[in-house]
């Protein structure tokens, strides 16, 4: 009954990866840009720091000009209190830790892209428990 | 995927129990089960401090709890940590303002469950209960002393020996270092200083383990409490886990003015006073040399929404530390549950948390959630100070 302490983040959103990708969970995106971002995320504790690994799929031969990670609450209109930490573990693979959602409820992951001269925003939406 | 199916296995198996053998008696809802489950079990488990040497070590217990409540600690000899956290009290002191050498400020938080917090002090002004015992040592409005002072003091009493024997030599030995050993001692006891089992836990364990018969003596309108905290009125958000503490800082439309022109700046303040602090996880007094939790204060972010948002209290035994807010201004748990159920929300920031409003409940409402509040503390316990 360990798992009762522990609350699961449970991802209602995305989809398992078929491509690049193994069981992780496909980022959604409104702008038409080639990449694809997959996470895989450690089960989640409100208030306790995780971390979680982001894949890039299909990225560009010239590499990410620049990756930004953060979450949000919609409902609750605020983010994070702690800026997470991006590493790029390889190429198009990204380790992120010290995330810290302090509340139960709806997340909204958000990485932003620059890539060449595009920008995009890609989301994943984790309701915690 | 295994742990989410599990969890929903057990979800229905309990739902099960719940058709079948004591429906009349627990009313909660097998998701309600599922959110009350991850409000235990109590007490949590806790390994000692890494940033405290002497975290857990029996000897420094017994020196810090003999300090905490003598007077040595104060440059005149007039006060100790236990003037203002009496251990009578659960380490408060029942009025809504401390009395230090003035009146101070904020309410005197109990010091129950201090491992439960990440940050110490109603402004989270410490990463560490060590440093945060730092604090009314130097301050001048509380026992007004300083290192210096502190290792005369300390020479010549009762403590010399005891400290000697933790900490070494105290002739060779800076100021400095001496006021810090001093506070990592008053941390082993503090860290003891927890919360015993209440009727919420016999009920929460109850449910974990299939016992619906025992989890029925848990009272009717206690569940109903529960049931509001958990859905209407929203508490769970900010008092959750264990501790029924997120352990960080909200805003819950309490006045910041101390009085006019005055500003209490909260979280704000705290975390300034933290970044300037040489007594932290990321500071050279911290024993780990990893220095494992330094990534909170290395990335913690300075909001905006940060002035006048206080620490989220643990609500175990809180029934017994009246009065509340940091500014003691609410006098009971009533006035608590009245509070949030008619929130001016004008007061509260414009870009803070989004999902507080009145929350209309009826007399009926606000006594069942008041008797679910106590039941997180009817342990009778303050640990380890008897």
């Amino acid at each position: 009954m360990k798992w009762i302490a522990t609350l699961l983040a449970l991802v209602t959103s995305g989809v398992p990866a078929t491509a690049c990708v193994k069981d992780a969970l496909r980022l959604t995106t409104k702008q038409a840009v080639p990449v694809e971002i997959f996470a895989r995320l450690e089960p989640i504790t409100v208030s306790q720091p995780f971390d979680l690994t982001l894949t890039l799929c299909d990225a560009p031969p010239g590499g990410i000009g620049r990756i930004e990670v953060d979450a949000w609450m919609p409902k609750h209109k605020h983010g994070m209190n702690y800026s997470p930490s991006v590493q790029q573990a390889a190429a198009g693979h990204y380790d992120v830790s010290n995330m810290v959602f302090h509340m139960p409820g709806l997340w909204q992951l958000r990485v932003s892209l620059a890539v060449e001269d595009q920008r995009s925003t890609h989301l994943l939406d984790i309701t915690v428990k | 995927m295994i742990l989410k199916f599990k969890q929903m296995t057990t979800a229905c198996t309990l739902a099960v129990m719940l058709i079948t053998s004591a429906a009349a008696e627990v009313i909660l809802t097998p998701t309600e089960i599922d959110q009350t489950l991850a409000h235990g079990p109590w007490p949590m488990k806790s390994a000692a401090d890494p940033s405290n040497r002497v975290s857990g070590n029996p000897s420094a217990i017994s020196m810090g709890k003999d300090l905490f409540s003598d007077p040595l600690l104060s440059r005149d000899g007039s006060m100790s940590c236990a003037t203002c956290h009496d251990p009578k009290r659960d380490f408060s002191d029942a009025e809504p303002r401390a009395k230090g050498r003035i009146l101070l400020d904020r309410n005197t938080p109990s010091l129950n469950n201090l491992r439960a917090h990440r940050w110490f002090g109603w402004g989270g002004t410490s990463d560490t209960i060590w440093g945060q015992s730092i604090l009314p040592i130097l301050n001048p409005d509380e026992l007004n002393n300083d290192g210096e002072n502190l290792k005369r003091s300390l020479q010549s009493s009762v403590f010399a020996e005891p400290y000697e024997t933790l900490f070494g030599t105290l002739a060779d030995q800076p100021p400095q270092h001496v006021l810090v050993n001093v506070a990592k001692a008053l941390g082993a006891y503090q860290e003891t200083i927890t919360t015993g089992q209440t009727s919420f836990d016999r009920f929460r364990d109850a449910l974990e383990s299939g016992d619906m018969k025992a989890a029925s003596a848990y009272p009717e309108p206690a569940q109903r409490g529960l049931q509001i905290f958990l859905g209407r009125g929203r508490c769970v958000f900010c008092h959750s886990g264990p501790a029924f503490t997120n352990a960080e800082f909200h805003d819950v439309a309490i006045p910041y003015f101390i009085e006019p022109g005055r500003v209490d700046g909260g979280r704000h303040a705290g975390l300034k006073q933290l970044l300037n602090s040489p007594y932290t996880l990321d500071g050279a007094f911290n024993d780990d040399p990893k220095k494992a939790g330094a990534w909170a204060l290395r990335n913690v972010r300075s909001n905006h929404a940060n002035f006048g948002i206080f620490r989220v209290p643990s609500l175990r035994g809180a029934s017994r530390t009246a009065p509340y807010m940091h500014d003691g201004s609410i006098a009971d748990l009533e006035a608590v549950v009245a509070h949030y159920n008619q929130i001016n929300t004008e007061r509260l920031h414009a870009d803070g948390e989004a999902i507080l409003e009145p929350l209309e409940l009826n007399t009926g409402q606000v006594g069942d959630l008041v008797k679910f509040l106590h039941t997180l503390g009817d342990d009778r316990e303050t640990a380890s100070t008897d």
